[in-house]
């Protein structure tokens, strides 16, 4: 009786939110003491964040000076990294090559985000033949593979400026295609996991109980069931973070990415920059390492939070 | 069985469909003036000569009619001739689909085995070290791009020992060898890379399994391990693999593409980026619905082979 109570209690004085805060900090402290390679992967991933954040304090100098040091100058103390074709300071590229990729990254995940939970709730919740119509949207989206469906879209907008957006900087055309098409591959292929943790929510006793108190079918989608497929969500969405990263990259290698103004892993690994390579070899080792390392941190930290978000694994 | 393979036909068309509208907008979808964009790098192209390739190409037709025809010409295999090169698609596509495939089916074998073998190793040594040592192999294999390894591939040895990868591509005709030699190191490179979900799911798979009862009575029978291995807890442990297949090759023909970059491969990869910088929407439009089209059956397949191998499952 007094448990009900303190329950009660705890609803009125909203310790349910507490409560819900506890169990994100208790899942941390899960990470912390029995993940060790999680803990590695979360280190890698702050590394990469930091450089994304501080760019401009951390490398020693812009990444575009051109002649920041002599041509082709191997790694040394002044350049940790050695120099490119054009006496950029590699390093500095690498630094603000983080800053790109984690910002669009981020972005289309959010992106993917939105669309997967939309679809998810939508066809999991609402059922019937709304359900019929986005899951026959998702088979054929899931015909194209990944690489395909992004160049498809790529090439539509390739030679097309949209008119409003600033034609440098992070939120011109060429980018916002990138983050757009990432974030739909990623959001639409995950909708899937969502709709089938909200299928199975959804017959739950618990909201039957919060259908049978009179709540309506929004209600029930944003009180009772987005809190329970939240773990579920920061899990995909942080792997996803390093999927995105990797798509990113290949489309810059391939010279359909992020424009070659802007330094970023792919693009020092392009085309353009390969034909350096066999006299400058430091110019594939720096990039291709970053990359490598960035997208295993958060494949690792992604693996652990699975392990250590979701109670049915908890022993 | 027969109503489920049915089932499972009808359920593809759909998809089919979509894939189809989909490719089908590609080239409509360009904003602005489509022929007008791929006029401009040809300034000296008068206005009369845009009018005459836009009925060429019939875009001054109401869309509906467009579609019809396209869908129509597509299913005669008829997928429309380059604006540049006036040669057909379809030929283009049919000499290089064959080299795709084949480096794409070389890079899923490779996979798995390499991941098969490791993941059924890593199960019955569960927590040992050869286990960690697997299952970090896959973790590394996942997270460094093939691309990276490629590029490696294609610069150091060559610094180093004076030795690369064949980087010309051989014909069949020209030694079969020499034609296996050129596909292996792409093919081997984007097989590593794929390992890591097949090994999770062969040694998760075969943990479960290992624990099952039939297993348990093999052992006491007194069969080596082995047999028991092999001719028991294996048959059962890869039904669910099979259906990882389907996904392994959508992976693999993103993969041929890139590799194709890289190791001057005359496949449908160098054929689709080339045409997406020369704005030929056309060869673009061809190349991803013959992508969609065999992921489509490759997946229809497996699951009718897993159907088939798994007598358990019922289906309604």
């Amino acid at each position: 009786m007094s448990n009900v109570t303190g329950a009660a209690q705890g609803i009125a004085t909203g310790e349910v939110g507490g409560r819900h805060r506890s169990l994100y900090r208790d899942a941390f402290i899960r990470l912390l003491k029995g993940k060790p390679l999680g803990v590695v992967g979360l280190a890698i991933v702050l590394v990469f964040i930091a450089f994304a954040v501080f760019a401009p304090m951390i490398a020693p100098s812009d990444p575009n000076e051109l002649a920041a040091g002599p041509r082709f100058s191997s790694p040394s103390f002044s350049h940790p990294m050695g120099t490119d074709n054009l006496g950029r300071d590699v390093f500095s590229r690498v630094v603000w090559g983080a800053r790109i990729s984690i910002t669009i990254g981020m972005i289309a995940v959010v992106a993917g985000t939105v669309i997967a939970l939309s679809i998810g709730l939508a066809s999991g919740f609402i059922g019937g033949w709304v359900d019929s119509i986005f899951q026959r949207v998702v088979d054929a989206f899931m015909a194209f593979p990944g690489l395909v469906f992004i160049l498809a879209v790529v090439s539509v907008f390739h030679q097309y400026k949209i008119p409003f957006l600033p034609a440098t900087g992070i939120i011109r055309t060429e980018n916002i295609v990138l983050m757009a098409t990432i974030g739909t591959l990623l959001g639409v292929g995950a909708s899937r996991v969502i709709r089938s943790n909200v299928l199975s929510l959804a017959a739950t006793t618990y909201v039957d109980a919060a259908r049978a108190l009179g709540a309506g079918p929004m209600r029930l989608m944003l009180v009772h069931i987005l809190p329970n497929i939240l773990p579920l969500t920061i899990t995909l969405a942080t792997l996803w973070l390093g999927a995105a990263i990797l798509l990113e990259a290949t489309l810059s290698f391939l010279g359909l990415g992020v424009p070659p103004d802007v330094p970023t892993w792919g693009g020092m690994l392009s085309r353009e920059a390969r034909q350096w390579m066999d006299r400058a070899p430091w110019l594939l080792i720096s990039p291709g390492i970053a990359l490598s390392l960035a997208v295993f941190g958060f494949n690792m930290l992604g693996d652990a939070l699975r392990d250590v978000l979701d109670p049915r694994l908890r022993s | 069985m027969q109503r489920y393979i049915i089932r499972r036909v009808v359920l593809a068309i759909p998809t089919v469909f979509l894939v189809v509208a989909f490719t089908f907008s590609i080239v409509r979808l360009v904003p602005g003036d489509v022929v007008q964009i791929m006029m401009s790098e040809r300034p000296y192209a008068t206005a009369a000569d845009m009018e005459a390739m836009r009925r060429d190409l019939g875009l001054d037709r109401p869309i509906p009619a467009q579609f019809v025809s396209y869908v129509g010409d597509a299913l005669r295999g008829d997928l429309g001739e380059s604006p540049w090169t006036q040669r057909s698609v379809t030929s283009e596509i049919k000499g290089r689909l064959p080299i795709t495939l084949e480096l794409g089916v070389y890079s899923v074998l490779i996979g798995l085995l390499i991941a098969i073998p490791i993941g059924i190793v890593a199960a019955i040594r569960q927590d040992t070290m050869l286990d960690y040592v697997a299952r970090s192999f896959a973790i590394f294999a996942l997270s460094v791009p093939y691309f990276v390894t490629a590029l490696a591939l294609v610069i150091f040895p060559v610094i180093w020992f004076g030795w690369a990868p064949p980087l010309k591509y051989v014909g069949w005709n020209e030694g079969p060898v020499a034609h296996l030699y050129f596909f292996f190191w792409p093919a081997l490179l984007l097989g590593i890379n794929s390992t890591g979900s097949v090994m999770r799911t062969t040694r998760t798979m075969m943990l479960e399994v290992m624990r099952q009862d039939y297993i348990r009575t093999a052992e006491s029978k007194g069969l080596t391990e082995r047999a028991v291995v092999l001719r028991h807890a294996m048959k059962n442990a890869m039904i669910p693999v099979v259906t990882l297949i389907g996904l392994q090759v959508g992976f693999a023909i993103s993969g041929t593409l890139i590799m194709e970059q890289i190791f001057n491969i005359p496949g449908m990869g160098r054929y689709f980026i080339g045409a997406i910088f020369s704005r030929d929407y056309w060869s673009v439009q061809g190349v991803v619905l013959v992508l969609a089209i065999v992921v489509v059956s490759v997946n229809l397949l497996v699951d009718l082979m897993y159907s088939v191998m798994d007598p358990r499952i019922r289906y309604g």
